[in-house]
């Protein structure tokens, strides 16, 4: 007999958002603190069932194209009613990828040695991709946005995971014959919503319950740092970003630091910016909204310890900003420390370094991870 | 028509058109220091110059470290690019010469390339460098590189004694550094190309106060150099047979236009990144509305024309509608082309009657 995804272990997994039918969900105890809110969970992908399969669909914001794969263990046969479906055969054991998120998400699933290939290898963290290039059981497919095929290829990846959609670069992945896997975490515009896409990778490594069980942990964490913050009256003000060339980057308003910054108390100065990417804004807007700011967050990829005299000598407009008078400027050196690529697993941790410093009654004793105070 | 023409060349007609720039100079400059994305007052802005104290000082700190050095750095970039290209064009004697025709901002853009994208090779990134120096090492990196173009240039100058062959060697320097800075791009990350192609479309507020009174130093050094070329220029114009024969000294006339014209054009690429267009029309509108090939007047009237086409494109690129942040040469040739057009077609229509 063929052994499929039963519905009634999907509904284990499956929250709110996708539980289309509601039978089999009796057994939901592992979600009794965690106040769920429609933006904790991702948009950008979903987990639904067609007759009792498990199918995972990923949706892109700039038009209506989706892709829809049907998810079938190796062990098992495709059913025949759904062959015509695009098949996601689980769990992969060799893929090659383009998203560090992936491999923290993977690493956290225990999984990462499923990982032979990414993109820009030496801007990884993970210690085991690292010792796998060393040993060559990890390669480089590429660098910037150029692909390597002959090393692609050489990996024999059973799949490859690309940030990117259809375009001209993965029809080459077909051509040679591996299928392509949209993975697009970074779309979504809230902390939670990002940690969501853990569930894809538990689809990818056969690892659900186990993903799903961290994202019900972490997001507990979370969301009751969060209500700690909520009906707080004293929200310090706040402002981000950092010039290139005399023009200001900021996070908009609907941006993943936003929802960040609201959740850890803060008020952010341009949380009424239309956008949930970085927005450039001139020079003299930044002074005019942010000069007075209790806080200015931002992050630098430096070598060396890096102190607040170095800041201002970069551009000494800077001191017009009372944040950097005050000892309001806190960082986080991505050099350093692995924010982009590990943070994601982790939004908690980041919610409380930033509470920390807004609000450090709320979490005494406590020892920041990646953001500390500028000196 | 030919009467027209006749007081076209009088010399109140030119003090007159030159008066006219001065004040639009001014006129401008006040513009520039009181329009913006922020909203400030004409009394706000005299008062922030003033020093006086019944200005609030984030408003002072807009007006006199964003918009005045801004303000200055687009007005002395406009003048030296357009002197620039005015010796380049006599130089050359063509009149699609530009400040960048000797590959000199060739080189700016391949130091430039070579900082940030060259992370390929290198294995690192401009972001790695500590800030301070980021933007201080763009600027090092486009001057290194458009010096070492002009040192090949002014050595490859006393060899080639043809004017086309040294041209062609400058176009020549230009495709390389294109194919380099090409291939670097083709392997860069989207982060650092972007860094790049931000770079690459110019803008008059990298200079910070600090870094002003060194940009402006030179630029004048260069302004003022250039202004002792005229009487060179004018006999080179006629031709370097021509002019050898009137007893200039052929060789090192050419090697001091190139010096001059090469380093106003690797400090401004430096501060300011690839400026397009001002130094190829400006020469062009002096010479039509002066109607003269007079060097004494073209010089100083290129140095004003520029600096005032700079000046509007600088406000027009800060206009609060654009959104405050458009890059500079996404806005020079939109403002300065049509300008140019109706100038030439004005002059030629002249000319023909």
């Amino acid at each position: 007999m063929v052994r499929l995804y039963s519905f009634k272990r999907v509904s284990l997994i499956l929250l709110s958002v996708t539980l289309v039918i509601g039978f089999g969900c009796s057994d939901s105890k592992s979600k009794r603190e965690v106040k769920i809110e429609a933006g904790d969970r991702a948009q950008w992908f979903s987990l639904d069932t067609i007759y009792d399969h498990l199918v995972v669909t990923v949706k892109r914001p700039w038009d209506t194209i989706t892709q829809r794969f049907l998810v079938c263990h190796k062990d098992e046969s495709v059913p025949e009613n759904l062959n015509r479906m695009k098949v996601l055969r689980v769990p992969v054991d060799r893929l090659v990828c383009t998203s560090s998120t992936l491999v923290s998400f993977a690493n956290q699933l225990g999984a990462v040695n499923s990982i032979v290939g990414i993109t820009d290898i030496q801007f990884t963290f993970n210690k085991t991709i690292r010792d796998g290039q060393k040993d060559g059981t990890v390669v480089e497919i590429g660098q910037g946005s150029e692909y390597n095929f002959e090393q692609i290829v050489k990996a024999k990846p059973e799949i490859a995971v690309l940030s990117l959609f259809q375009d001209q670069q993965t029809q080459r992945f077909s051509d040679l014959g591996i299928e392509t896997v949209p993975f697009a975490d970074y779309l979504e515009a809230t902390p939670l919503a990002r940690l969501d896409w853990i569930r894809f990778a538990g689809v990818l490594f056969d690892k659900l319950e186990m993903a799903n069980h961290y994202y019900d942990s972490i997001s507990s964490n979370y969301t009751s740092l969060r209500e700690k913050t909520k009906h707080l009256a004293d929200r310090p003000t706040l402002f981000d970003g950092l010039p290139i060339d005399g023009t200001w980057w900021v996070s908009g308003g609907e941006s993943y630091m936003a929802a960040m910054y609201r959740d850890a108390g803060a008020n952010y100065v341009w949380k009424d910016l239309k956008g949930s990417a970085s927005i450039p804004m001139p020079f003299e807007k930044v002074v005019a909204d942010a000069s007075s700011a209790s806080f200015w967050r931002l992050v630098v990829a430096v070598p060396n310890e890096y102190s607040l005299s170095e800041l201002l000598k970069s551009d000494e407009r800077f001191s017009n900003f009372k944040a950097t008078s005050k000892g309001g400027v806190i960082y986080c050196n991505s050099f350093m420390m692995p924010l982009f690529e590990e943070g994601v697993v982790v939004p908690d941790r980041i919610l409380s370094d930033l509470i920390f410093v807004f609000h450090p009654e709320l979490l005494p004793d406590y020892k920041p991870l990646f953001y500390k105070t500028l000196l | 028509m030919r009467k027209a023409s006749h007081f076209r060349r009088s010399n109140v007609f030119r003090y007159g058109i030159i008066l006219l720039m001065v004040i639009f100079i001014l006129l401008f400059f006040v513009l520039n220091l009181i329009g913006g994305v922020v909203e400030i007052s004409v009394q706000d802005v005299f008062n922030a110059i003033s020093g006086s104290s019944d200005v609030q000082p984030t408003i002072s700190a807009i007006v006199l470290q964003l918009r005045l050095p801004q303000t200055a750095t687009a007005l002395l970039a406009g003048a030296a690019l357009a002197v620039a290209g005015l010796m380049m064009q006599s130089l050359f004697r063509n009149p699609l010469a530009d400040p960048s025709i000797l590959g000199i901002s060739s080189g700016a853009t391949l130091g430039v390339a070579l900082l940030l994208l060259g992370g390929f090779f290198f294995r690192f990134r401009v972001t790695d460098l500590p800030l301070f120096l980021s933007d201080l090492a763009v600027t090092g990196a486009a001057l290194g590189g458009a010096i070492l173009i002009l040192l090949l240039i002014l050595a490859v100058s006393g060899v080639l004694k043809s004017n086309t062959n040294l041209l062609i060697v400058g176009i020549m320097i230009g495709y390389i550094a294109f194919s380099v800075v090409g291939i670097l791009k083709y392997y860069s990350p989207k982060e650092d190309l972007q860094r790049f192609v931000i770079w690459g479309l110019g803008s008059f507020s990298q200079v910070s106060p600090s870094r002003l009174p060194m940009f402006t130093g030179l630029t004048i050094l260069g302004l003022l150099a250039s202004f002792l070329m005229a009487k060179p220029l004018n006999l080179l114009l006629l031709g370097e047979y021509y002019a050898s024969n009137l007893g200039l000294n052929t060789n090192r006339a050419r090697w001091f236009v190139i010096l001059v014209s090469g380093s106003l054009t690797a400090v401004i690429t430096a501060y300011c990144g690839p400026v397009a267009f001002i130094g190829l029309a400006v020469p062009h509108l002096t010479r039509n509305i002066f109607d003269t090939s007079s060097h004494g007047t073209l010089l100083p009237t290129s140095a004003l024309m520029g600096g005032l086409l700079a000046l509007i494109v600088n406000y027009v690129s800060r206009m609060a509608i654009f959104g405050g942040t458009l890059p500079i040469s996404a806005v020079t040739a939109l403002v300065g082309a049509p300008v140019v057009l109706w100038f030439i077609f004005k002059s030629s229509s002249f000319k023909q009657s």
